[in-house]
């Protein structure tokens, strides 16, 4: 059998699917050669191969319960309406616990009392009336 | 309505499926999950150990990254090899996870499969075969085992599995080579009992 089909020397698998080891040109037999022992070596080889095949292309298909799909349609559902929430959440949620931590932050908050109870304290004082 | 919408998504691409699905569309999603549920269900079924709990769970976290990081999905990728990639590395990440139990697994197939070969009362025909192939497949180390499933369970190409292990094609077709060579190895005693089992035969009819 003589093919017109230009096989890649790298690709054995293809060899092995088309062609006996006899029917291999002098080439693809010599890189062959280069990576078996001998024919029998790529005949059992090509066997296998054909097994496997065979095997692979009988088999069955496992589907997981259709609660996974439930489940996965709900949880996709949730998170079209989470940028929604999450906008929300941002309007309400208090920053976190590091952002209370920066020095500035802490300065500007006491500062922020000092100045409440200063003017609590000023206005608090009896109004002199002269 | 909802099937008769659903219906008409089947002529969509999976790329296209994948841009509504960036577009929050739920027909999308479910399109994408009837096309691939069984495929990667299975394919996490065979690369986890057989351990349907755990493929329903990686299934489920797979599906969920679909749309919590479609984002990730570049414009011009082909999706099933982007899919591929993701469960891919997630079986990755597993099995460095439980480095420890896989090798304490190869250990216990291993030691079975010596005792199946000093059975003399072994079934031979083609199932046999079949599960002597299986537990070939579970000696073989992470990355030789999920070429050859991606080639013959999955039945991808070359270039989708080089796209999806991110690697060259001469190397994915150099890894089938080794693998295969690997597998006969393995497999030939067992070509060796099934000839005489058939000579037996041959003899005895």
């Amino acid at each position: 059998m003589k093919s017109n089909h230009k096989y890649d020397p790298e690709d054995i698998e293809s060899l092995m699917l088309h062609k006996q080891f006899h029917e291999l040109y002098p080439e693809e037999k010599e890189f062959v050669l280069r990576h078996l022992d001998n024919e029998e070596e790529y005949n059992s080889m090509r066997n296998t191969l054909f097994e496997i095949k065979e095997i692979s292309s009988n088999r069955d298909l496992l589907s997981p319960d259709a609660g996974l799909k439930k489940e996965l349609l709900r949880a996709f559902q949730g998170e079209r309406k989470s940028p929604f929430i999450i906008w929300l959440n941002s309007l309400f949620a208090a920053p976190d616990r590091s952002f209370f931590g920066q020095r500035g932050v802490q300065l500007s908050f006491s500062l922020a009392v000092i100045a409440i109870v200063g003017i609590f304290i000023f206005n608090s004082q009896p109004k002199k009336l002269w | 309505m909802a099937s008769k919408k659903l219906a008409t998504y089947k002529s969509y691409t999976d790329e296209q499926l994948m841009q509504f699905v960036q577009d929050k569309d739920a027909y999308a999603f479910e399109s994408l999950y009837d096309r691939y549920s069984a495929l990667m269900y299975t394919y996490f079924h065979r690369m986890l150990w057989k351990d349907k709990e755990r493929a329903r769970d990686f299934t489920q976290e797979l599906f969920s990254k679909l749309f919590e990081k479609s984002n990730y999905f570049q414009e011009g990728r082909n999706f099933k090899t982007w899919f591929y990639s993701v469960a891919h590395n997630m079986c990755k990440n597993e099995y460095a996870k439980h480095e420890v139990r896989v090798d304490a697994h190869a250990e216990i197939k291993y030691s079975t499969a010596d005792r199946a070969h000093e059975s003399s009362t072994e079934a031979i025909d083609k199932s046999s075969f079949k599960e002597k192939l299986e537990e070939a497949l579970q000696t073989l180390d992470e990355v030789k085992r999920t070429t050859f499933e991606l080639r013959f369970y999955q039945e991808m190409s070359i270039q989708e599995i080089s796209e999806a292990m991110e690697c060259s094609e001469g190397t994915v077709k150099s890894r089938l080579f080794y693998t295969l060579k690997e597998l006969n190895g393995k497999l030939k005693d067992f070509e060796h009992i099934l000839k005489a089992f058939l000579i037996l035969i041959s003899f005895y009819s």
